[in-house]
């Protein structure tokens, strides 16, 4: 499945920390900040810059040197929570 | 001062500007712990941990302190983040129901600072006139807050707070900027006659949020911590939020008129220890109007970092707050002082606040007076108990500092 970010979040990266913070459209719907892991964190920054989950997933497999299939069942977990949560669109969604 | 206390101040200084401290200060284990607690007694922790992580000596620090630090900070600047949504949100529907109050300090100040969330705010103020007191009180109650105190005459109410369940929100409503019937600072509300006919309007994420002029808005910063230093001191947050305000708003300012408003209630050359506290070590400009004025900063910097915000570090010195407030209003008013024991033998309209059973029954004050002294010798805060004889002396020191500046003679 394909993600993107939903428009309206800004990450905070303060006291070392990350932190996903809704923009005033969405307050209602997202009123507490979201902590973020680093790495998911680091992912999130990519898909800001316009990367998809593909070249993120492509991205961190030559970082870490490992199969992309193999980084991409691990961030799954990650880019399905986000999806579940409401901060990233999955592809399916879109096309509802 | 320590080498702590001027770490502390460089991280301030740099966190005020969104920056990391650059020069690593090298303090010891002991010294970073020193640091990290005096900042959260100053309520800037949020503020110094995100200028300092970084620094290489912070490692020496043990990782479960640093840890324990860490989250405090975060849980408080994300607390910051819902508090600023829920009253903008809350401003919103204000203006949706025709009303439209005045926000100080809070939110406004804030919004001065490179990360908003950094700088912590308790409550929000909103100042509001007397005849809209109670259209303002239903609001909140529709809004789902709750007054703190519910038996509270609303037709003669002049300040309230309240709050919400499971909410960081927590407002408090004033009709006059300080409480008129106090003897001491009471007066300082003359200085703002009219300023609700001449409030400006900002943008703060995106909402327009009413506050006070910019002249009448530092003007109430330094009467605000002038009032804070009788109760039991001013923080270094509140040089901070004077300093940001001035630099935000500085060539909107009537300098003429501050200085003038702060001599006439004898407080311009504490205004002026204020301003160089804020340019001798948190690197801002001295306001031209007050450059001139003598004022030794010294002792105030030192009530400052030794008292914590509001002098909310030690209980002694909180509870010394009565001889200062009492050397004031003598002052103030040309009455006889009344010392130790006005300490606890407070006038009915001083102690109907805590009391409020006396509103109803004023006959039972000798009752709250002893409740009052029983409380005062029982009372621990952070395990540490009243010691009556040490906030006597802290009491005499405190109102030392008050003649220095002029306040008192």
């Amino acid at each position: 499945m394909a993600y993107k970010i939903r428009p309206g979040f800004v990450l905070l990266n303060i006291c070392d920390a990350h932190l996903l913070v809704a923009t005033r459209p969405l307050w209602s719907e997202f009123p507490r900040v979201r902590p973020l892991p680093r790495l998911w964190a680091a992912c999130w920054t990519l898909m800001e810059k316009g990367r998809t989950d593909r070249e993120v997933v492509a991205s961190f497999a030559k970082l870490f040197r490992k199969p992309e299939d193999e980084v991409d069942r691990r961030f799954e977990e990650m880019f399905s929570t986000l999806a579940q949560e409401g901060y990233l669109i999955s592809s399916e969604d879109d096309a509802t | 001062m320590t080498r702590t206390d001027t770490a502390l101040l460089n991280a301030i200084r740099v966190g005020l500007r969104g920056k990391p401290l650059a020069d690593d200060p090298s303090l010891a284990a002991d010294e970073w712990a020193a640091l990290l607690r005096r900042s959260r007694e100053q309520e800037l922790l949020p503020l110094v941990y995100e200028a300092v992580y970084r620094c290489p000596s912070f490692r020496l620090l043990d990782r479960s302190v640093r840890e324990e630090y860490r989250t405090q900070a975060l849980q408080s600047a994300t607390r910051q983040i819902t508090q600023t949504n829920e009253l903008l949100t809350l401003l919103l529907d204000a203006h949706s129901s025709g009303l439209d109050p005045v926000v100080i300090k809070g939110v406004v100040l804030r919004s001065l600072y490179p990360l908003p969330m950094l700088r912590p705010s308790v409550d929000e103020d909103l100042l509001v006139r007397p005849e809209e007191y109670a259209a303002y009180h239903r609001f909140l109650l529709v809004q789902g807050l709750s007054a703190d105190d519910p038996a509270a005459d609303i037709s003669a109410a002049r300040e309230l707070s309240y709050h919400k369940e499971n909410s960081p929100t927590y407002i408090e409503l004033h009709t006059t900027p300080f409480p008129p019937d106090s003897e001491a600072y009471g007066a300082c509300n003359a200085l703002f006659t009219g300023a609700l006919d001449r409030t400006v309007t900002v943008q703060i994420e995106d909402v327009p949020v009413r506050t006070l002029a910019p002249t009448d808005h530092l003007l109430y910063l330094i009467c605000h911590a002038y009032k804070h230093l009788l109760h039991g001191g001013i923080g270094i947050r509140q040089i901070c939020d004077a300093a940001m305000f001035t630099a935000a708003y500085d060539g909107e300012m009537n300098w003429d008129h501050i200085l003038s408003a702060c001599h006439s209630v004898r407080i311009d050359r504490f205004s002026a220890a204020m301003f160089r506290i804020a340019q001798r070590y948190l690197g801002f400009d001295m306001p031209p109007s007050f450059a001139g004025i003598e004022a030794d900063e010294t002792d105030l910097l030192e009530d400052i970092l030794t008292g914590g915000l509001y002098g909310t570090a030690d209980i002694d010195r909180l509870h010394s707050s009565t001889l200062t407030l009492d050397a004031v209003a003598a002052d103030r008013t040309g009455k006889r002082r009344g010392g130790v024991l006005r300490s606890v033998f407070l006038p009915l309209r001083s102690m109907s606040g805590h009391f409020p059973y006396l509103r109803r029954y004023p006959v039972l004050l000798p009752v709250a007076w002893g409740q009052r002294a029983w409380g005062y010798l029982t009372r621990k805060k952070g395990g540490q108990s009243v010691h009556p004889a040490q906030s006597i002396r802290i009491g005499k020191a405190r109102i030392a500092l008050l003649r220095k500046y002029g306040i008192i003679d």
